[in-house]
C-alpha cells in the first residue's frame, strides 16, 4: 500500500542527507519507485571494506512510525536469506529483524519502549538520518562477520 | 570543530575551541546546544570517522594533523 502524501514529502527532504551521509560512508541509497516509503541502502563496515550489506528500510508513516528494517540480498532482493545479514548483537538473521529501539520489529518485541528513554524519536530532527547512522556505526563497530 | 547530531531540530553545533580541551567538555556543550537532556540507561558519546571517542581525549589529539575536525553525537540504544 503507498505510503500518505505527508510521509511522501517528509521522506524526500529528510533521505537528502541520508544519500549524502550513505555516499559519504563509500555506500549507496536507492529508492523503491513503486513505493514511495521504501528504500535501500548499501552499507560497508569501516574495518571490512570488502563486504557489502544491503539494507531494506520500508517506511509507513514518517515520521511518527518507526521502519521495518531488513538486510536483503541485493537491492529489491530477497529477505530471507540469513547470509544477507551481519553478526552484530541484536541483530537476528535466525528471525530476520533487528531487536534495538530503532525498528518496527523492535517496537513490536518490546511495547515498553515506547513509552521508556527508548521512544521512537518521532519529533526530532531527521530520524531517517538517524537510523542510518545507527546502521553503520553498528557495522563500524559491533561487526562480528557475516551470518552463515 | 562541528558536531552534529541527527536528531536535532537546529544546526550543528560549531565552535573554536582549545587543543587540550577534552572531548568530554565538547559533548556537554553540544548536548547542552542541542538540548539533549541525560536519561537513565542512556548514554552520549562522540564519534570520528565511525568510531567512538573517549571522552578524556583531546581535541587536538582527535584531530590529529588537522585544523579542524567534525564529531557525530551518539546515543547509547540499549540492547534488547
Amino acid at each position: 500500500m503507498p505510503v500518505d502524501l505527508e510521509t511522501q514529502l517528509n521522506l524526500l527532504q529528510d533521505s537528502q542527507a541520508v544519500a549524502e551521509f550513505a555516499i559519504d560512508n563509500d555506500g549507496a541509497i536507492a529508492c523503491d519507485c513503486s513505493d514511495h516509503g521504501i528504500y535501500w541502502l548499501a552499507l560497508r563496515p569501516r574495518l571490512a571494506p570488502d563486504e557489502r550489506f544491503v539494507v531494506r528500510v520500508a517506511w509507513e508513516r514518517y515520521p511518527p512510525a518507526p521502519p521495518s528494517i531488513k538486510f536483503a540480498t541485493e537491492i529489491q532482493g530477497r529477505l530471507d536469506v540469513t547470509s544477507a545479514w551481519p553478526l552484530i548483537e541484536g541483530y537476528r538473521a535466525g528471525n530476520f529483524d533487528i531487536c534495538r529501539p530503532f525498528t518496527a520489529e523492535g517496537f513490536d518485541t518490546h511495547p515498553e519502549w515506547r513509552t521508556n528513554s527508548e521512544r521512537w524519536p518521532a519529533d526530532g530532527g531527521n530520524p531517517f538520518l538517524w537510523v542510518a547512522h545507527t546502521l553503520q556505526y553498528d557495522l563500524d563497530n559491533r561487526y562480528q562477520g557475516r551470518s552463515g | 570543530m562541528t558536531v552534529t547530531f541527527p536528531l536535532a531540530k537546529g544546526q550543528p553545533y560549531h565552535e573554536r575551541v582549545a587543543t587540550e580541551t577534552p572531548v568530554g567538555t565538547v559533548k556537554e556543550a553540544a548536548m547542552a546546544h542541542f538540548g539533549v537532556q541525560p536519561e537513565p540507561n542512556t548514554t552520549y558519546f562522540l564519534t570520528h570517522d565511525g568510531a567512538p571517542v573517549p571522552d578524556t581525549t583531546s581535541i587536538g589529539t582527535a584531530a590529529g594533523k588537522a585544523a579542524a575536525v567534525k564529531f557525530t553525537l551518539v546515543k547509547e540504544l540499549i540492547q534488547g
